[in-house]
């Protein structure tokens, strides 16, 4: 078992990236920034309308535009276009200008389809089926906690119908065991919580830019969060070996998980650089972002769930849905909490709309923002603070559970919890309320074990190590350095950190919070092996064993005795690099995290707008290498999650089929005004650090919309059901309190 | 039809044969290799492709060329003097202000716009000009916390 070093000069301390300078400069170049000689632009033709079929397409006229180098068709006649945004074609010319003008000048015929594009329109009865099978596919519920008895008893009498009966029978029976449940709780909550769409809006477009370098040989500049990914989807593609295709990322303006491959546009672009014979950029425009370019699905919660007087939970009873456009919308349900009994049932709902990627956290935000809204309305209707009551329901069994009770303890005291929060419905009369509310959330956030990094040291002193992984901003290259540097006594600026070419060794695409656990042991084991190598041939040299060496503030050293800088003990090597590979190296790494954030609020009942005061995030991921790059994350997750909380939706028209906010005026992102004061906190006691590196790019994101609902909640003594917190669903939901006299 | 004019660019004059109509950006970008500015939405609201015209931060996706005339453009590349960097680049290092960092020069011009009218400003002021970019990552604090360290850096320099 290898161990991280126990008294690190580095490792947990604050190192800023090692890339500031060449973004602070304008020196860092981005995929979309690089320009081959004789590069061509490119534009992409996309389908205007929500559901249709190419009937006919004529590029002729585009084709003959002067300047106009290709035209390429991805959907030709008879194609079926399932969402506005589906790519339709792409033209390549020598300005940008030219090749939009070009793509406008297709001529196309389109038979135009019924749409559904909101779920409200895909679930209603006689709506028109948009997938074979129809617009809903339901799943089976998920039961927990019935005896197998009773579900025998069940199925006993289901069987014994009709299958089509089946179905809606084994539903009836299971709710009548809730009933019994809930006729026997102090407290039911029954309510129906959903937030909506969202989009990635990576500030750099999704894209790349080909050039081939022989007939089989391409080069490609890719905005991506997996460069070996989108190397591999380009060499299938175009039937060439792997080893030909160079993918480059050096930077990337986010990808939040949308960017994990080569893409339609991607493998177009270097369609039209072939058939064109030049270099060819094809980045998406800010509206195909939002369209095409992927999307974090929307869920429904019909829930209903209810507790004994004492705060626990009894059982919960959940019918849940979401659509992700032409992709499914599943989440972890129930979520973080013991619940004795559950029935899950969940359906996916298609519309014709981009189909869902990956996005920070999959499915955990969703789940986190239902499940926490039920558990504070129950708290409520119990009269206790929901702070006790989550702390009644977590699994004893559980891991997380002793970090879940000294983060919560954390956090209300950096907010002021018992101090300042009143039960819900107490926070005044007047038009402006004050609120606070919690959540919680957990996230895996392990490492593979199949990476490796390359540690060169050369006789003039450079370290350069290598991997096919890339920094999307995390700060993945400053780690590796941050490693290296420990290990052989140097700077982190004393460490060359070669990312972001898929050619290297085998790297880890940046996802699921896995880049810092995958790459940490590889790159630790590489500078290891390298460091040992040195001092196997320094041993040698200075006619001392190898175990006599070691290494601190840039010199070897001899018996603890600094003897020799390290640049003259590398030029010691003579003409020949040392060059070691390194793999993956059991406890270093691990997986799990569990933690809670905290929100305080003030909502103008009159106008409907929330204005965050204060949020605090406590984050656990075992041993943090950079505090500062790691604080980076927690901030932006926290971020992230403010912007889901107040501001985020994709609407959708439901009579043209078109998404109303596709830019960035109406479709609403937090700025610099609207940023509380925000608590980061990591809880890492020692036992925490001996866990080793636990990513952390998603965890923090999760609980952040969920936390605030529940203080708008707190403040009004209105529950707000529908996410974002904006203006609109405030007021609705006041409105609709204030008829049915609640409020 | 494009035509060659002089465009004050960073203290130099530089030729670039291009139409009207052109956007500024695309100029920056795709002509003269200035990719600093980058394109976010092309509509003005992001602040990514934020320069300075005679001082002043301006959207380049949404200024045509034909607005600019002999206006003197900034672009993050001209910030540098005499191989010092700005201070607000400074601070930008010094806070750990970007992640991704395609939004970072869009800041970086906004908040050198408003540290030149006005070199003291109060937090509101800050917040007021710095509101129009979008940071997706979201470093928005630190990148607060780099304004105001840059602006006292300023200060103390100025003394």
């Amino acid at each position: 078992m290898a161990s991280w070093p126990r008294n690190p000069r580095l490792i947990g301390t604050r190192i800023p990236r090692l890339d500031g300078m060449a973004k602070a400069t304008g020196k860092a170049k981005y995929p979309s920034d690089i320009l081959p000689a004789k590069m061509l632009f490119g534009a992409i033709l996309a389908s205007p309308h929500a559901h249709a079929k190419i009937q006919s397409i004529d590029v002729k006229a585009a084709e003959s535009i002067p300047g106009v180098k290709a035209v390429y068709v991805q959907a030709k006649a008879g194609s079926t276009l399932r969402f506005q945004g589906d790519f339709i074609a792409a033209a390549a010319a020598t300005s940008e200008e030219l090749a939009r003008d070009a793509v406008r000048a297709i001529k196309i015929e389109y038979e135009i389809l019924p749409h559904v594009v909101t779920e409200e329109q895909a679930m209603a009865p006689g709506a028109p089926a948009i997938v074979r099978g129809g617009n809903v596919r339901p799943g089976r519920a998920v039961i927990r906690g019935i005896p197998d008895s009773k579900l025998a008893e069940i199925e006993k009498i289901v069987t014994a119908l009709p299958r089509n009966q089946q179905e809606t029978r084994r539903k009836q029976e299971v709710e009548k065991v809730f009933d019994e449940l809930f006729a026997r709780s102090d407290a039911v909550v029954e309510a129906t919580y959903s937030v909506p769409v969202i989009t990635h809006v990576c500030l750099e477009p999704h894209g790349l830019t080909a050039r081939w370098d022989g007939p089989d040989k391409l080069t490609v500049w890719a905005s991506t969060q997996a460069v070996q990914v989108v190397a591999n989807e380009l060499a299938g593609e175009f039937e060439i070996p792997s080893a030909n295709v160079t993918v480059l990322t050096d930077y990337m303006g986010g990808g939040f998980g949308s960017k994990f491959g080569a893409d339609v546009w991607g493998v177009v672009a270097a369609r039209l650089a072939r058939q064109a014979n030049a270099p060819v950029r094809l980045f998406l425009d800010r509206s195909l972002e939002h369209l095409a370019a992927g999307n974090r699905p929307s869920a429904t919660g019909k829930v209903k769930i209810g507790a004994s007087k004492d705060g626990r939970v009894t059982g919960l009873l959940a019918e849940t849905h979401g659509t992700g456009g032409t992709g499914g919308a599943g989440f972890p349900f129930p979520y973080v909490y013991d619940i004795p009994v559950s029935s899950r049932s969940h359906s996916d709902v298609f519309v014709n709309g981009g189909a869902q990627r990956a996005m920070r956290a999959p499915g955990h935000p969703q789940a986190c923002a239902i499940m926490e809204a039920a558990l504070d309305d129950l708290a409520d209707k119990l009269g206790m603070d929901p702070l006790e009551l989550r702390l009644k329901n977590l699994d004893p069994n559980d891991f997380h559970t002793p970090i879940y009770k000294g983060e919560i303890a954390m956090a209300a005291e950096l907010i002021g919890w018992r101090e300042k929060r009143k039960p819900r419905g107490m926070n005044g009369t007047g038009p402006i309320r004050h609120g606070m509310g919690m959540a919680m959330h957990q996230w895996g956030g392990g490492g593979t074990q199949d990476k490796k990094v390359s540690c060169t040291i050369s006789p003039d002193g450079t370290v350069e190590l290598k991997s096919a992984t890339q920094d999307i901003g995390t700060g993945a290259r400053t780690i590796m350095a941050i490693i290296a540097a420990e290990i052989l006594g140097l700077k982190p600026t004393d460490i060359v950190s070669n990312i972001g070419n898929s050619t290297f060794p085998p790297g880890q695409p940046s996802g699921g919070s896995t880049t810092t656990p995958s790459m940490s042991p590889p790159t630790y084991d590489a500078a290891t092996r390298a460091r040992d190598a040195l001092f196997k041939h320094l041993a040698k040299v200075l006619n001392v064993k190898p175990e006599q060496l070691s290494v601190k503030d840039g010199s070897v050293l001899v018996e603890g005795q600094a003897s020799l800088f390290w640049k003259d003990a590398c030029r010691k090597l003579g003409t020949a690099s040392i060059a070691e590979t390194g793999g993956f190296q059991e406890g270093l790494a691990s997986v799990g995290v569990g933690d809670c954030q905290f929100a305080e609020v003030r909502v103008d009942t009159e106008t409907g707008k929330v204005k965050l005061l204060k949020l605090v995030a406590i984050q656990d991921s075992g041993l943090i290498l950079d505090k500062l790059t790691w604080e980076s994350q927690v901030y932006g997750g926290v971020i992230g999650g403010i912007n889901y909380g107040l501001f985020e939706e994709r609407i959708m028209d439901p009579i043209t089929g078109v998404m109303l906010n596709a830019d960035m005026e109406q479709y609403r992102l937090a700025g610099a005004a609207d940023i509380p004061e925000i608590i980061v906190r990591a809880y890492e006691p020692d036992e925490q650090k001996a866990r080793g590196v636990i990513g952390v790019g998603e965890p923090p994101t999760i609980s952040t919309a969920a936390a605030i609902g529940n203080a708008v909640a707190n403040a009004l003594g209105v529950r707000v059901p529908h996410w974002p917190m904006s203006p609109r669903n405030v007021l609705m939901a006041l409105s609709a309190a204030k008829k049915e006299g609640r409020a | 039809m494009p035509m060659v004019r002089e465009l004050r660019i960073n203290g130099r004059s530089l030729a670039v044969t291009a139409e009207d109509d052109r956007t500024l950006l695309g100029v920056l970008r795709d002509e003269l290799g200035l990719t600093g500015a980058k394109y976010g939405c092309g509509e003005g609201r992001c602040g990514a492709c934020t320069v300075l015209i005679d001082g002043e931060p301006a959207r380049s996706c949404v200024t045509r060329l034909s607005a600019v005339g002999d206006r003197e453009i900034t672009t993050i590349e001209g910030l540098e003097q005499d191989g010092k960097l700005h201070p607000l680049q400074e601070a930008f290092l010094e806070t750990g202000a970007m992640q991704c960092g395609y939004c970072t020069c869009g800041m970086i011009m906004s908040g050198v716009g408003l540290l030149r009218q006005n070199p003291r400003p109060s937090r509101e002021e800050i917040i007021e000009a710095m509101n129009g970019n979008v940071c997706r990552c979201g470093t928005y604090t630190r990148i607060m916390a780099a304004v105001d360290l840059a602006a006292r850096a300023i200060k103390e320099g100025r003394k």
